[in-house]
C-alpha cells in the first residue's frame, strides 16, 4: 500500500468536487452518506439497520477461502520472523500465493479471479494479518490498490489484456502516487506525462516508497499531463518498458518483509490505450482507488487485533506474579477489556463500510475514512498493550509482539495519515451540512472558494440550521436496539444533535478560517468518528439472536462500554470547544520550533 | 479402476476447543467451526493422487447428515473430487447405519474402492470400515500408512501396534486411512469457484431403503473433570509415600 496520501490538497479540492453537491440533494438512499448525515445532526437509520449479512452461500464460499488461507500461512509462523530480520518474502513464497490464488481476489472470475466482494476480500485480509503483515501487505497493495484502479477505470480492452495476468499473480500490481515532495499533498506531483510523436505519451519522474515496487510487473502511475501545472492523470505502465527503474529496497521500522523501492521512469514510452480513465482525471481515481481499498488495511488492522487478543490473553493467564496468574489483575483485565471493544468496534465500522461499498453507496469516502482512522489507530493501541501486558517477554524478538508493534507503526501513516483524514472526515461532513439547505448552498459553498465573499451570509444560514435542528424528534433509533441498551442508543442521538449544533458553533466562529482550526477540526472528527463506530457497534448487536448465552451477553456489554466512553469522549471535545488552550498550545510550539530545542533546565 | 468412494464426515474441527452444551444433550455445535474429519481428508488426497497417477477415473466424496454437510462436500469439490453425494438424514447415524448406507452407494455406483478415514475425531468409533467390508463381502484394510495399487490387488502398509505391517488385498476393496499416509493439499481459490459448477447429488436416506441400525441412545454428555493440582515430591520415598496416602499402591 503505497505511502502515498490524501492531502491537504484534497480538503482545499472539496469544493471542486461537484458530485457532492448533488447527492447532498439525496435522491436515492445510495446517494446518501451516513456519516455526513451526522454532521446535519441525522442518523439516516436506513443506513445502519439492519446490520449488514451475506448469504449462506457467500459464508460457504468465503469459509473455504478462509480455510486455505490458514492452512497457508498457520505453519510459517517461524518463517515470518526470519523473513522481517532478513527484510525479504522469499520468491518461492510469493509462489505460493499466486498457486494459492491470492492474487486474483476482487478479480471477476472470467478474468480468472474469484470476484470477492469488498466484505469478502476485507474478511480474507483480516485472515492473513493474523499470521503477518506483511504477507498482507504484499496481497493488499496488489488488489486494494496496485489494480483497483484498471478494475474501475480500465477499458474492457484493458481489463482483457491485463486481469487474467493479474488475477494468477504472473502480474504483481503496484499504485505509484507518492513523490519525495509529494505525501499528503498529492496535488504537488512533479511526474509528467508528455504527448509524444507516436501519438502516446513519455514519461519522466520519481516515485517513492511503493509498496511492491520491487516485485511488481504492473504499475499505476499518476503524472501530471502535457505540462507542469497539468491535471493529473492515471497510467498502465508495464515493467519491462524500457526507461522504468527500481530502487534498492528500503530499510524500514515494520512490514520489512513486503517490498518498498522507488520506481522510476526516465523517457518511459506508455502507448496511448495504456491512459486509464480520461485525461486529467487522476485526482479524482487516485482518491477513488484509495477509498474503495480502505476497507483492505482496516480489514488487517481488524486481524491484527484479533491476534494481539489471543497472545496477550494466553500470556495474561499462564504469567505467574505475586503468587497468582496476572490475569487476576484488575489493570491487566482493563487491558484486555478494552482491546476487545476496540476490534468488536472496528470490525463492526469495517464491515459497516464495505457494505455500503457493496450496495453500490456512491459516497463512502467519509465513512472509509472513520473506518481507517479507528481501526489503524486500534491496532496500534492493542499491538501496545499486548506487548505490555508481556512486559520484558514482549520487548524480546524471541516473541512476537515487538515485530506486531512495528508492523502496526505504519497503519495510520499510509493511505492518508490519521491527521489528515481526521480534516478530510471534518471539513467534508462540514460542507454537506453547509449545502443542506439548498438556498444556502452557494453561500457556504464560497465559504470554501472564497471565504470573505461567503461569511456574510452565515448568521442567517446559522439561525436556520438550529431551526431545522430542533425540528428533528428524537427517539429515532431507540426502537431498533435491544432494550438493555435503549440508554446507550439516546447516547448516540443526543450526541448527533450535538454535533450538529458543533458545526454551527464552527462555522460561526471561525468562519473564513475554519480550514486552518484545526483544533477544533479534530474535535468535530473524534465526535463523528465515536458516533459512526458507536452506532454499527449498537447496529451489530441489534441483530444478534438474543439468548442467555455469555458470548451473547458479552456482545450487549461491550455496545454498553463502547458506548458510555464515547459519551465521555465526546462530552470531553465538545466542552473543549468552548473552553481550550489551542492558542496557547499553538504559541508554545511556535516558540519550540524557533529555537528548535528544549530551551529548559532543572540544574 | 473406474471408480473411488470416499467418505468425508462433518465434525468440530480439531482447533476448537469442545464444550458440552448446557443441558448436557451433546458437543456444541452453534456457532462452531465445522471441519471435514482429518482422517477422511488423507482418504481423499489419497484417492486424487490415485486419479492424477491414472490409477483411478473418478473420485466421488460422501457425507451423510444434513444439508450443512455440502459445504464439507464442497470442501472436498474444491480439493479435486469430481461429484458429490449427500446422504440426507436428519438423524444422527451410527457407524452399522452409516455402514449399510454405504454398501447401498457402493452398488449405484459400481465403487471399486472404499476409501475411509480410519475414525472419526469427534466418537471415536474406528467401526464403520471394517462393517462396511463385513456387509460387502469384500476385503479390508484398515490403519493404513502407504497404499500402492497394482491392477487388481492393493499392497497396504498399516500402523498396528508393535510396528508396521504391510498386507496384499484383491480389490475391490475397503482401506481405511491413518495419520501418516499424506498431507492432504489446501485448497486453492480459483478451484473453490470451479467446485460450484460441479454436480453434488442429494438422496433422501429414505431412497436408499436402509434398516436403521438399533440405535444407541446417549443419556448425557460431561466435560471431562478438571484435573487436580499437582504435587512437586522431592525423592522417590516421598513419592511412594503420597502414592501410598492416596491409596494408589
Amino acid at each position: 500500500m503505497g505511502v502515498a496520501t490524501e492531502g491537504i490538497s484534497m480538503t482545499a479540492n472539496l469544493a471542486e468536487d461537484k458530485q457532492n453537491e448533488t447527492s447532498a440533494e439525496a435522491e436515492r438512499d445510495l446517494d446518501l452518506s451516513p456519516a455526513k448525515g451526522l454532521f446535519c445532526g441525522e442518523i439516516i437509520q436506513s443506513c445502519f439497520w439492519p446490520f449488514p449479512e451475506i448469504t449462506n452461500e457467500q459464508k460457504e464460499m468465503l469459509g473455504m477461502v478462509l480455510d486455505s488461507v490458514d492452512r497457508f500461512l498457520e505453519d510459517k509462523q517461524e518463517n515470518f520472523r526470519q523473513w522481517d530480520e532478513a527484510g525479504e518474502q522469499p520468491e518461492e513464497f510469493i509462489q505460493g500465493l499466486r498457486d494459492l490464488g491470492l492474487f486474483g481476489l476482487i478479480i471477476p472470475e472470467e478474468h480468472g479471479g474469484i470476484g470477492l466482494s469488498n466484505t469478502g476480500y476485507s474478511r480474507v485480509l483480516q485472515q492473513s494479518s493474523r499470521y503477518d503483515s506483511s504477507v498482507s501487505l504484499t496481497i493488499g497493495a496488489h488488489s486494494s490498490i496496485g489494480m483497483k484502479g484498471l478494475l474501475l477505470f480500465g477499458t474492457d480492452a484493458q481489463k482483457e489484456r491485463y486481469l487474467p495476468r493479474l488475477a494468477s499473480g504472473e502480474m504483481i500490481a503496484a499504485y505509484c502516487l507518492t513523490e519525495s515532495g509529494s505525501g499528503s499533498d498529492a496535488a504537488s506531483i512533479r511526474t509528467r506525462a508528455t504527448r509524444n510523436s507516436n501519438g502516446g505519451w513519455t514519461l519522466n519522474g520519481e516515485k517513492i516508497w511503493i509498496t511492491n515496487g520491487g516485485i511488481a510487473d504492473f504499475y499505476t502511475v499518476f503524472a501530471r499531463t502535457d505540462s507542469d501545472a497539468g491535471k493529473l492523470s492515471a497510467f498502465i505502465v508495464e515493467r519491462d518498458s524500457p526507461g522504468v527503474n527500481i530502487g534498492l529496497k528500503e530499510d524500514k521500522l515494520g512490514i520489512r518483509s513486503s517490498s518498498t523501492t522507488t520506481v522510476s521512469f526516465a523517457d518511459v514510452e506508455i502507448p496511448a490505450e495504456n491512459l486509464l480513465g480520461e485525461e486529467g482525471k487522476g485526482f479524482k481515481i487516485a482518491m477513488a482507488i484509495l477509498n474503495s481499498g480502505r476497507t483492505g488495511l482496516s480489514g488487517g488492522a481488524v486481524g491484527g487485533m484479533k491476534t494481539c487478543i489471543a497472545l496477550a490473553s494466553k500470556q495474561a493467564v499462564e504469567r505467574k506474579q505475586f503468587g497468582s496468574s496476572i490475569a487476576e489483575f484488575g489493570l491487566i483485565k482493563k487491558k484486555i477489556a478494552e482491546m476487545t471493544v476496540d476490534c468488536f468496534a472496528a470490525e463492526s465500522a469495517v464491515r459497516m463500510v464495505s457494505h455500503y461499498i457493496d450496495s453500490g453507496y456512491t459516497d463512502y469516502s467519509v465513512e472509509a475514512a472513520i473506518s481507517k482512522v479507528f481501526a489503524s489507530e486500534a491496532m496500534f493501541r492493542a499491538a501496545n498493550e499486548s506487548l505490555q501486558i508481556a512486559a520484558g517477554n514482549g520487548f524480546m524478538k524471541e516473541f512476537p509482539y515487538e515485530r506486531i508493534m512495528r508492523d502496526s507503526r505504519i497503519l495510520t501513516i499510509f493511505e492518508g495519515t490519521s491527521e489528515i483524514l481526521r480534516l478530510f472526515i471534518a471539513l467534508s461532513g462540514m460542507k454537506y451540512a453547509g449545502v443542506l439547505l439548498q438556498e444556502l448552498k452557494s453561500a457556504t459553498d464560497d465559504i470554501f472558494n472564497n471565504p470573505i465573499k461567503g461569511f456574510g451570509l452565515l448568521s442567517d444560514y446559522a439561525g436556520r440550521r438550529i431551526t431545522h435542528l430542533t425540528s428533528l424528534g428524537q427517539d429515532r433509533i431507540i426502537a431498533a436496539v435491544p432494550e438493555i441498551l435503549r440508554d446507550d442508543a439516546l447516547v448516540f442521538e443526543k450526541y448527533t444533535l450535538e454535533l450538529a449544533r458543533m458545526t454551527d458553533v464552527l462555522l460561526r466562529r471561525h468562519g473564513k478560517s475554519i480550514i486552518e482550526k484545526q483544533f477544533a477540526l479534530q474535535r468535530a472528527a473524534d465526535v463523528v468518528i465515536d458516533l459512526f463506530v458507536g452506532l454499527s457497534v449498537l447496529s451489530r448487536v441489534s441483530a444478534m439472536t438474543p439468548d442467555d448465552s455469555e458470548q451473547y451477553q458479552q456482545a450487549l456489554s461491550i455496545a454498553h462500554i463502547f458506548s458510555q466512553r464515547a459519551k465521555r469522549r465526546m462530552n470531553r471535545n465538545l466542552r473543549a470547544m468552548l473552553r481550550n488552550e489551542d492558542e496557547a498550545a499553538k504559541s508554545l510550539a511556535e516558540y519550540i520550533f524557533d529555537k528548535q530545542s528544549y530551551p529548559w533546565d532543572v540544574l | 479402476m473406474e471408480r473411488v468412494l470416499v467418505g468425508l464426515k462433518r465434525v468440530v474441527d480439531y482447533n476448537v476447543r469442545v464444550r458440552i452444551r448446557s443441558d448436557g444433550s451433546g458437543v456444541e455445535t452453534d456457532g462452531v467451526k465445522m471441519s471435514i474429519n482429518p482422517f477422511d481428508e488423507i482418504a481423499l488426497e489419497e484417492a486424487l493422487r490415485m486419479k492424477e497417477r491414472g490409477e483411478a477415473n473418478e473420485v466421488v466424496v460422501v457425507s451423510i447428515g444434513g444439508s450443512e454437510c455440502q459445504q464439507q462436500l464442497r470442501t472436498g469439490l474444491a480439493m479435486g473430487a469430481d461429484r458429490a453425494i449427500l446422504v440426507e438424514t436428519a438423524e444422527s447415524v451410527n457407524p452399522l447405519t452409516g455402514a449399510r448406507i454405504f454398501l447401498e452407494l457402493i452398488k449405484r455406483e459400481a465403487a471399486e474402492l472404499v476409501l475411509l478415514g480410519k475414525q472419526a475425531i469427534d466418537d471415536d468409533n474406528n467401526q464403520t470400515g471394517q462393517m462396511l467390508a463385513a456387509l460387502w463381502g469384500r476385503p479390508q484394510a484398515t490403519f493404513a500408512s502407504r497404499i500402492e495399487l497394482n491392477g487388481s490387488t492393493a499392497k497396504v502398509t498399516r500402523e498396528v501396534d508393535v510396528g508396521l505391517e504391510t498386507i496384499e488385498v484383491d480389490l475391490p476393496a475397503v482401506i481405511t486411512t491413518d495419520l501418516r499416509l499424506n498431507e492432504p493439499r489446501y485448497v486453492k481459490l480459483p478451484d473453490i469457484m470451479k467446485a460450484k459448477k460441479k454436480p453434488l447429488d442429494q438422496i433422501p436416506v429414505a431412497d436408499l431403503a436402509v434398516e436403521s441400525a438399533a440405535s444407541i441412545t446417549a443419556v448425557t454428555f460431561e466435560p471431562p473433570e478438571q484435573r487436580q493440582k499437582g504435587i512437586i515430591v522431592k525423592d522417590v520415598a516421598e513419592l511412594v509415600a503420597a502414592l501410598k496416602d492416596k491409596g494408589l499402591v
